[in-house]
């Protein structure tokens, strides 16, 4: 076990790095699922990691928009019931950035094995 | 399969989110949403809990500042949305076919300023004001950017006509108009200025055109596809 202030330190890693890879893991999902709403997605990113990652709403929606805002995402709004749901999905642009997103981040996870892991080059 | 919140605590959520000090009602539409599901979800994993207990484990996850960054990022958002599609359409203008239309006025603007040509630049200066001028009573009829809601509660067109006032500035700061207005009928421009004026009214022009005609189209269509909901109408 992990003493307390390294535990601390580790988590505020891990939260920097999610805060930083988090554009690449929204537009992935949305490739994956086709339209997906907020909540869903973080719940689908817990689901995934076996809650190792928790998405916060302070850094999805701002993600989100951000992306509407640069033309990678549409959305569209439906009724479910009593209220009505905005679902995301990946416009044209979006297909294209996700796989030159994909392709950085499989490179950055690559060097950084051999930055980490030297002996195994 | 999880049990969905009544009516009247989604009206709860609705007031709850106003309270937070988010006004505009496109964006309490989403946050209460997603108040909503977290709060299904909580209460199926705690059948035992309360609603209000409920959303108060949910809004203690939002940070500090509670909805403000929320709403902050979805302005930035927005107001980028809007300034690419006036800024693609009117970047449009530098390409095969449209780019001829630009060239055309460039050069016609030019030849009246340099030769005055048909009109004198004076006249010209006073046909653009009185065409800006049409443009504003053009759109006054039709109204919805001349009423507070679409200003105030509505964050996509509030953002959208945050961009629309620059047809104002257009021909207020006319260069143009610190040339003419010297009391001289007819001042002929060097070819140098000529030309930089002459794009300048041009592109006035094309803004114009835009603001008038095409821009509304844009926002008509952006709250028909992705709006439906709020029953926003402008003519």
């Amino acid at each position: 076990m992990l003493p307390k202030n390294l535990r601390y330190i580790f988590t505020i890693m891990n939260r920097s790095l999610l805060r930083g890879s988090l554009e690449t893991i929204v537009i992935k999902l949305l490739s994956d699922n086709n339209e997906m709403y907020g909540y869903e997605i973080s719940q689908k990113v817990k689901e995934l990691t076996a809650d190792e990652f928790k998405i916060t709403e302070g850094a999805l929606y701002p993600t989100l928009h951000k992306l509407e805002g640069k033309g990678i995402l549409e959305c569209n709004t439906r009724s479910i019931g009593n209220r009505f749901r905005k679902y995301y999905s990946l416009t044209e642009a979006g297909q294209t950035e996700m796989a030159i997103m994909l392709q950085d981040m499989e490179d950055y996870i690559k060097n950084m094995r051999l930055i980490l892991n030297p002996q195994l080059s | 399969m999880k049990e969905q919140l009544s009516e009247e605590e989604i009206g709860k959520l609705f007031k709850f989110v106003k309270s937070k000090y988010v006004h505009y009602i496109d964006v309490q539409y989403e946050i209460v949403d997603h108040l909503a599901s977290a709060i299904e979800e909580k209460q199926e994993e705690n059948p035992s809990w309360s609603f209000d207990r409920a959303l108060r484990e949910v809004y203690s996850k939002f940070p500090i500042t509670g909805f403000a960054h929320f709403v902050a990022e979805k302005q930035s958002a927005l107001s980028k949305y809007w300034w690419k599609r006036f800024l693609s359409f009117m970047l449009s203008y530098m390409k095969l076919p449209k780019v001829t239309i630009a060239g055309f006025l460039v050069y016609f603007f030019q030849l009246i300023l340099s030769t005055g040509f048909l009109i004198s630049p004076l006249q010209l200066y006073y046909s653009l004001v009185a065409l800006s001028f049409c443009s504003v009573v053009y759109r006054f009829k039709y109204g919805f950017e001349f009423k507070k809601e679409f200003r105030e509660k509505y964050l996509v067109t509030g953002s959208y006509l945050s961009y629309y006032g620059g047809v104002f500035s257009f021909y207020l700061y006319f260069p143009l108009n610190m040339t003419v207005n010297t009391g001289q009928e007819a001042v002929l421009l060097s070819p140098i200025t000529s030309w930089f004026m002459a794009t300048y009214i041009a592109i006035a022009l094309l803004w114009i055109h835009a603001s008038t005609f095409v821009f509304p189209e844009m926002l008509k269509q952006e709250l028909t596809n992705k709006y439906s909901h709020l029953n926003l109408k402008i003519a």
